[in-house]
């Protein structure tokens, strides 16, 4: 299947351990992470980890990321540049 | 080991985790012990409700707890040290991991103070096990076990079970504090329960309804869930014949006449028929594991279908999904049987039988070759007639050409009585899982129907039987001096070269009385039944070392990357049956 690019918003948990979750599963997942920034979530306890990634569709790549219990909650956005990216392939 | 502290006092966090392991209600621990996890082997004596299991191997301690597990339904318990004896670890957790089994594995580590310096022993096992578990805890104070431990059991015992990893430090377990057993678990990433969905099921049951070939596949989470006698009733009332997942075996009871068999690479021939021929397929349970699929894209190709799956990550990544229930199978059948309608399908299941007159006499599998050898089906089918009239058993398989033909020769009628290694497919798992379910339920007798190669991997633990008085474990040897269902690709896939499957083994009746176990070798087929019910009726372990024909093979079969249309049915077909 295609890959195509979608930008996740997602809260992980304050655990040492919680990045490296989020990026080892989409390494094993095949999923290319392109660019990530993680910083201190407003209010609330976690971090706000950023990031765009090429998988192949945001629901399976989402249900991958919900598995994991220091993933407190993920939406992604499928940008234009992705589609467009998509389209031209 | 005096009584520290006193009620309410401080106690040591190995104490803590003894008293956090009876709160979940563990009464049997399977494990080695080693310097970082010396504390809590301390305190394990002031605990007699735990009893402890000392294997022979961490690799067999971790696969008797899940043998443990998968027997009872309970969640599993390994024990083991840091370094190796936590590396050891990793292929039960990965297995557990594949097969969706509910373990704790509690891991030492190096003091808090050494931690991050390469000590001795040092081993960062909570990053090793990342991918093979569904979560892992590093817990370096004494006041945070109780919810570790808490969240651990919750975590490998619900929603999608899974194998779950605790990694203490020396000085958590040596700390004294006073454990706080009122915390609330607070795991806000995690959502143990899935609401069924009214709309997904009324979906579904459209979908049934106007079907007019459809099937029904089970799977593990049909096992899981305790959903075998939802499935049952769904199955009676609609008509629809039911085919399961090799982990589905007693899901739906093999004597039903609904029952069809297993699916996929060594599924029988009809079955695969009527998937290519269905119009719409009900997966319960199931993750269309590529065993099952074989070419995922011309899978089911004419069929809609709906996949009932407690976890939403397993709808659409394999197979094209239509109507997707996410929820546990037993909540999801129960709300689907009121809704769908009872239908006439005689004719969809005349055409099925038709297939399986057709088909059956081709199967070489069903009639044994003549040959002067003694044939591995010789023994499954003496098994089977005995098994049948004694009842009260279990069977543990291993992986390979025996575990194929006691998932097809033997009738499985009941659940969690067939066992076996399925998605990661590990080689040794039976004699260790045999050790746990024995444990696990006492008054069955647990037979190992295992290979010569596997035999080879972990057969250490009988060591262990012995030395825990267990005597309900039988092991039943299929021996044909080969890694057998390598040795059979290479046979019909690349021209007989068998490379590296060749094996010898030490005389096995000698190696069981060496560990204090009774043996016996068998060589002709009018010596099986003898052999089987006297082992029956001994009170210990028994070793039976069954010689077979060194090349029989496992029929039919899908070459792999294949439609499962596409079946070789005997060795000297060019031909493969094409549907």
């Amino acid at each position: 299947m295609e890959h195509q690019e979608h930008t996740v918003i997602a809260r992980i948990a304050d655990d040492p351990a919680a990045l490296t979750r989020v990026v080892s599963l989409l390494r094993r997942r095949g999923y290319l992470l392109h660019s990530m920034s993680v910083g201190p979530c407003e209010g609330d306890a976690g971090r706000r980890a950023t990031f765009v990634v090429y998988a192949p569709n945001a629901r399976q790549l989402l249900a991958q990321l919900d598995r994991l219990v220091d993933v407190i909650d993920a939406r992604a956005l499928t940008t234009e540049r992705g589609l467009a990216h998509a389209a031209s392939a | 080991m005096g009584m520290e502290g006193g009620a309410g006092g401080p106690i040591t966090g190995a104490r803590i985790l003894c008293e956090a392991l009876v709160r979940e209600g563990v009464d049997v621990l399977f494990g080695i012990p080693g310097g970082a996890i010396m504390p809590f082997y301390h305190a394990l004596p002031e605990y007699p409700s735990l009893r402890h299991v000392l294997c022979r191997h961490e690799q067999g301690a971790g696969h008797a707890a899940e043998g443990y597990a998968r027997v009872s339904g309970r969640v599993g318990v390994c024990v083991a040290t840091s370094g190796p004896g936590s590396t050891n670890l990793v292929t039960p957790l990965a297995n557990a991991w594949m097969d969706s089994t509910p373990i704790v594995a509690i891991t030492g580590q190096v003091s808090s103070a050494v931690l991050g310096t390469d000590a001795f022993q040092e081993t960062d096992i909570v990053g090793i096990t990342m991918p093979v578990t569904k979560h892992s805890f590093l817990v370096k104070a004494a006041a945070d076990i109780p919810g570790a431990v808490r969240a651990a059991f919750h975590l490998a015992s619900t929603g999608r079970n899974g194998p779950v990893l605790i990694d203490i430090t020396k000085d958590a377990l040596q700390a004294r504090v006073v454990p706080d057993w009122d915390k609330p678990l607070r795991l806000p990433g995690y959502t143990a329960e899935r609401r069924v969905d009214d709309a997904a099921v009324a979906a579904a049951a459209r979908v049934l309804d106007e079907a007019e070939r459809p099937l029904i596949l089970a799977g593990a989470g049909v096992i899981a869930a305790g959903a075998h006698a939802e499935l049952r009733r769904l199955a009676e009332h609609t008509g629809i014949p039911v085919i399961t997942t090799l982990h589905g075996k007693g899901a739906f009871p093999e004597d039903h006449p609904l029952s069809l068999g297993m699916a996929g690479m060594h599924g029988w021939v009809h079955v695969n028929r009527a998937i290519q021929a269905c119009d719409a397929l009900l997966n319960i349970g199931g993750r269309f594991d590529d065993r099952v699929t074989g070419k995922a894209a011309a899978f089911a190709p004419n069929a809609r279908i709906v996949h009932i799956d407690i976890d939403p990550a397993e709808v659409g990544k394999v197979v094209r999904t239509d109507v997707a229930v996410v929820a546990d199978a037993r909540d999801a059948l129960t709300a689907l049987l009121p809704r769908v309608a009872s239908r006439d399908r005689s004719t969809w299941r005349a055409h099925i039988a038709e297939l399986r007159a057709t088909h059956e006499p081709r199967q070489s599998y069903r009639v044994r070759p003549d040959t002067a050898a003694m044939m591995p089906h010789d023994v499954y089918a003496a098994f089977d007639a005995i098994a049948r009239r004694r009842g009260h058993y279990r069977v543990i398989t291993d992986v390979g050409q025996h575990q194929m033909w006691a998932a097809q020769l033997l009738e499985w009628r009941e659940p969690r009585v067939h066992i076996t290694s399925g998605g990661a497919g590990t080689m040794g798992f039976s004699v260790p899982a045999a050790l746990g379910a024995a444990i696990a339920c006492p008054d069955e007798t647990i037979w190992v129907i295992c290979g010569d190669g596997g035999f080879q991997m972990t057969n250490q633990e009988i060591a262990t039987l012995v030395q825990e008085n267990v005597a309900n474990v039988k092991i039943a040897i299929i021996n044909n001096g080969y890694l057998g269902m390598v040795r059979q690709w290479q046979q019909l896939f690349e021209g007989r070269r068998y490379s590296g499957t060749p094996l010898s083994a030490p005389d096995f009746c000698l190696l069981a009385e060496a560990y204090g176990v009774s043996a016996q070798r068998v060589e002709r087929a009018n010596d099986i039944e003898a052999a089987i019910e006297r082992a029956w009726d001994t009170d210990g372990c028994v070793v039976i070392d069954f010689v077979v024909e060194r090349e029989a093979n496992v029929f039919p079969i899908v070459p792999q990357g294949s439609s499962i249309g596409e079946m070789l049915t005997h060795a000297s077909a060019t031909d493969p049956v094409t549907s």
